[in-house]
C-alpha cells in the first residue's frame, strides 16, 4: 500500500507551489521573508520525506524516523503557512498531514494483513 | 418664477466652488487646518468592499541600503492640485501624474546629493503647492526640498524651474544657516503655503550632537523666495551650548486669526538637559506665530525640560469645538507622550483640565529634570501609560526569562522617568504613542480618529570615558547614523547614549500586547468612542494575532461617508476602517508599509484614494517605490 502515500505527496506538491508563490511573488505580505522561504523549504521537505517513504527500502528504526520527521514537518510547515496567513498553503500541508497518517494507517494495516 | 429659479441656481453654482475644493488635496494634510476630512460620500461601510486599483506607479527611486545608496524613506502623501497629481521621490525628483490614469505628465530632478546628510536615510514627505490666481508661466507652482537644503520651485504646468525664485528657480536656504552649523537645513517637510507665503522648517540630525543649528521658522515670499522674517525658539544665552527645538513636521495655519501653528520639538542633546540653565519654554511647545510678521502670540509647553526627545510631532488639527452652545476656534495636539492636547487656538489655553504632577528626579550628575510635568487625561490619552502592560509570558517563556531579568535591571518609575546610567524603559518609546501623521477630525461631528503605536524602548546613558570602549565591544566601533537604534554620541555632552526596543533575543517585544490600537474621540465632550487594536505585527514574514495590533507610523484619512483610510501598520496593507466602530471593511497588500497619510480626491467627477507604499526602517526594513490609487469598481 505504499502507493498511499500519494495522499500526503500530491497535496504537499501543491504545497510546494503555493509556498514558492507565496516567496517569489510580489506583495504577498511575505513575499521575500525568511518565513516563507522556511515554510517553502518545509513543503519541500514533506515531499522528498513522503517520496522517499513511498519508494525506499528502509525498515525498522530509520524507516520511523523518516515517517515521524516528515509527518512532523507537514504539521510545523502548515502551522508556518498559517501564521503567514497564507491559508491556501496552509490547508494543503494540512492535507498531506491527514494524507501521511491515511497513508501509515492503511500500510500499517497491509502490513498486519 | 423665473427670476427666483435664476437666483437659486446661481447661489448654487456659487456653492459649487467650495465643495469641489474639499475634494481636491492642496496641502499635506489635506488641507490649511489639517484635518485630513476629504468631503467624498460615495466610499462608505458598504461601498468600500468593491474598491479596486485603479493604478500603480512603480518610481524607481528606491534603495534598500545594500548598495551604494542610502536606503529610501518615503513618507509623502501627493498634492492633487491644478488636475494632476504631485509628489517628490526620495531621490529628490517631483513626479506630475495624472490622476485619473497615473500616466506622467513631466517629472523634474533636482541633481541633488543622494547622501545621508542628517538622516539615516534618503527621505521626504512631499511637495507644496501654490497659485497666484493669475495665469502665464509659473503662476502655479509646486515647491520641492531637498536633505542638502535647497527649495526648487517648479512650474506647475510644465515642471520647469520657475527663474524668478531664489537663484534660477533655486533657493538656497542654507545661506540662513549661521550658526552651529553642523549639519544643512534640510528640507524633508514641504513649506506650509499660506497666501502668498511659504513657511520653511528643517530637519537636523538627532542624537548626535549638543551644539546644533538653533530651532527657526521662516517665511519666504512664495514668488521670490525673499526672507520676510526668521524666528528662532532657543534663548539667545543658550544657543552656544544647545540647539534645534525646530519644526521638522508639518504645521497648520489659520489664515483668518494670521496664525500659523510650529509645533516644536525636543532640544539637543536629547537625552541630557544639563547644559540648559532655566530651560527653553518655547522647546517641545506647540506655538503660535504671527503669518505677517513672525511675532510668536502664545505658546503652549507641552514638556518641561524635555529629556526624552518627545518632540511635538505633528501639524495640529484646527477645529471648532461647540460647548454651551458656544463655537470656539480650537486646536488639537496629538503627542509622542499619548495626550491629547485641546487648546483655545486664539490663545493657547486649555479646554480641558491641565495638570501639573510630581514626576521622578534624575539621578545622573548634572541633570535636574523638572520636578513636575503638565498632564491633560481628556481626552483619555491614546496609550494608557499609567498602566505598564508588563512582561508579556510568551516572550519570557520563550526566553526563559530573560524578559524578566532585563526588566529588573531598568529604571522605570512610569512616565518621564529620566534616562539613566543603568538604562531608562521609555512607554511609550521615544517614536511615540503618536507621530507626523497626527490625527483626522471629521469636522461635521468633531469626530477625532487617530492610531497608535505601543512600544516600550530601552534609553541607557554612557559617560563620555568609556563611551568609545562599549560602542567597540559591541559593535566592533560602528556608530549608527540618527534615529536609529544604537549607539549615538550626543558629541558635547558628559553622555553618549545607547537605544533599543526591549526585546528577547528571538525579536519577541518583552512587553504585553496590543502593539497598536486605533481610536476615535468625542472633541466637543473629550469622550473616547472606542479603541481596537490596529493592524498585524509581523516578525520573519509570521503574522501576530489581530488581537496584538501593530506598531505604526502614518495615519488616517477620514471621509464624509464615514469610512477611515490608514495604511501606516507593519504588515503592509492599506485599509478601510468603519469610522464609527473602527472595524475593518476592505484591505490591500501593497509593496511596502505605507507611513504616511493618503490623499483623497476627486478627479473628473470619481472618487479615489491615493497611499504611497515606501517603508521607513523604524517600522521594518522593508523598503519601495509603489504609488498606487484605489477606487470603487463598477
Amino acid at each position: 500500500m505504499r502507493i498511499a502515500y500519494l495522499f500526503a505527496l500530491s497535496p504537499a506538491v501543491v504545497g510546494v507551489v503555493l509556498g514558492a508563490i507565496a516567496w517569489f511573488k510580489p506583495e504577498t505580505g511575505v513575499d521575500g521573508t525568511p518565513g516563507a522561504l522556511l515554510a517553502l523549504v518545509g513543503a519541500l521537505l514533506v515531499v522528498i520525506g513522503s517520496l522517499l517513504t513511498m519508494t525506499s527500502r528502509l525498515s525498522g528504526r530509520a524507516a520511523w524516523t523518516l515517517k515521524a520527521l516528515t509527518g512532523l514537518g507537514a504539521a510545523l510547515t502548515a502551522i508556518a503557512a498559517w501564521f503567514l496567513m497564507q491559508y491556501a498553503f496552509a490547508i494543503a500541508m494540512a492535507l498531506a498531514l491527514f494524507g501521511f497518517a491515511l497513508a501509515l494507517a492503511l500500510s500499517n494495516r497491509s502490513a498486519a494483513a | 418664477m423665473t427670476k427666483r429659479l435664476s437666483i437659486i441656481l446661481a447661489a448654487f453654482a456659487l456653492s459649487v466652488p467650495a465643495a469641489a475644493d474639499q475634494t481636491s488635496w492642496t496641502h499635506f494634510h489635506g488641507d490649511l487646518a489639517s484635518t485630513k476630512f476629504a468631503d467624498v460620500e460615495s466610499f462608505t461601510p458598504q461601498t468600500v468592499t468593491q474598491l479596486e486599483r485603479a493604478w500603480e506607479v512603480r518610481t524607481g527611486d528606491v534603495s534598500d541600503g545594500s548598495g551604494e545608496l542610502p536606503a529610501s524613506v518615503w513618507s509623502a502623501t501627493p498634492i492633487y492640485a491644478n488636475e494632476t497629481l504631485y509628489l517628490s521621490t526620495p531621490f529628490y525628483r517631483v513626479l506630475a501624474l495624472d490622476p485619473a490614469t497615473g500616466q506622467e505628465r513631466w517629472s523634474y530632478d533636482s541633481q541633488s546629493t543622494l547622501e545621508a546628510l542628517t538622516q539615516p536615510g534618503l527621505k521626504t514627505r512631499g511637495v507644496a503647492y501654490w497659485e497666484s490666481g493669475q495665469e502665464g508661466p509659473c503662476e502655479k507652482r509646486v515647491y520641492l526640498g531637498t536633505m542638502d537644503a535647497h527649495l526648487h520651485a517648479l512650474d506647475a504646468d510644465t515642471g520647469a524651474l520657475c527663474p524668478d525664485f531664489g537663484e534660477g528657480g533655486i533657493l538656497n536656504v542654507n545661506q540662513w544657516n549661521t550658526v552651529n552649523n553642523v549639519w544643512p537645513f534640510s528640507l524633508l517637510q514641504q513649506p506650509t503655503v499660506a497666501g502668498d507665503r511659504l513657511f520653511l522648517s528643517w530637519s537636523g540630525m538627532d542624537w548626535e550632537y549638543t551644539a546644533t543649528p538653533p530651532g527657526n521658522l521662516m517665511a519666504v515670499d512664495a514668488r521670490t523666495g525673499e526672507l520676510l522674517w526668521d524666528t528662532g525658539f532657543i534663548p539667545e544665552e543658550l544657543i552656544p551650548v544647545t540647539g534645534t527645538a525646530n519644526i521638522w513636521t508639518a504645521m497648520s495655519a489659520d489664515p483668518e486669526l494670521g496664525l500659523v501653528y510650529a509645533p516644536i520639538s525636543s532640544p539637543e542633546p536629547n537625552y541630557w538637559g544639563g547644559n540648559r540653565g532655566d530651560g527653553i519654554p518655547l522647546a517641545t511647545s506647540i506655538t503660535a506665530l504671527d503669518m505677517e510678521t513672525g511675532e510668536i502670540v502664545w505658546s503652549r509647553q507641552l514638556i518641561y525640560h524635555d529629556i526624552w526627545d518627545y518632540d511635538t510631532p505633528s501639524a495640529p488639527t484646527l477645529v471648532d469645538i461647540e460647548r454651551d452652545g458656544e463655537t470656539i476656534p480650537a486646536l488639537v495636539q496629538t503627542t509622542k507622550q499619548a495626550m491629547i492636547w485641546v487648546l483655545d487656538r486664539r490663545t493657547g489655553e486649555p479646554l480641558f483640565p491641565v495638570e501639573e504632577r510630581q514626576v521622578p528626579p534624575s539621578d545622573v550628575d548634572g541633570e535636574t529634570a523638572s520636578p513636575v510635568q503638565p498632564f491633560v487625561e481628556t481626552p483619555p490619552p491614546t496609550l494608557d501609560y499609567t498602566d505598564f502592560p508588563g512582561v508579556w509570558w510568551l516572550a519570557d517563556l520563550v526566553s526563559a526569562g530573560q524578559c524578566s531579568r532585563d526588566l529588573e535591571t531598568y529604571r522605570y518609575e512610569g512616565l518621564y522617568t529620566p534616562p539613566s546610567l543603568e538604562g531608562t524603559l521609555f512607554y511609550p518609546g521615544t517614536a511615540g504613542a503618536n507621530n507626523w501623521s497626527g490625527a483626522a477630525v471629521d469636522p461635521r461631528t468633531n469626530t477625532l480618529y487617530i492610531n497608535t503605536s505601543r512600544i516600550a524602548q530601552v534609553i541607557r546613558l554612557i559617560p563620555n570615558e568609556i563611551f568609545e570602549d562599549e560602542v567597540r565591544a559591541a559593535t566592533g566601533g560602528d556608530l549608527e547614523g540618527g534615529n536609529e537604534e544604537g549607539f549615538h554620541p550626543q558629541q558635547g555632552s558628559p553622555f553618549g547614549i545607547e537605544i533599543y526596543e526591549w526585546l528577547n533575543w528571538a525579536g519577541l517585544p518583552c512587553w504585553a500586547p496590543p502593539y497598536g490600537t486605533f481610536s476615535a474621540y468625542n472633541l466637543n465632550t473629550g469622550e473616547r468612542l472606542y479603541e481596537v487594536p490596529f493592524g498585524l505585527s509581523q516578525q520573519w514574514g509570521f503574522y501576530g494575532l489581530r488581537s496584538w495590533g501593530s506598531p505604526t507610523l502614518g495615519g488616517p484619512v477620514v471621509t464624509a461617508g464615514g469610512v477611515v483610510f490608514i495604511g501606516a501598520s507593519m504588515d503592509a496593507r492599506v485599509r478601510a476602517l468603519d469610522a464609527a466602530t473602527g472595524q475593518e471593511l476592505w484591505s490591500d497588500t501593497v509593496a511596502a508599509p505605507t507611513v504616511a497619510n493618503p490623499a483623497v480626491y476627486t478627479h473628473e467627477g470619481t472618487d479615489y484614494v491615493v497611499f504611497v507604499a515606501g517603508g521607513n526602517s523604524i517600522l521594518k526594513e522593508q523598503v519601495a517605490d509603489q504609488v498606487i490609487a484605489y477606487r470603487l469598481g463598477n
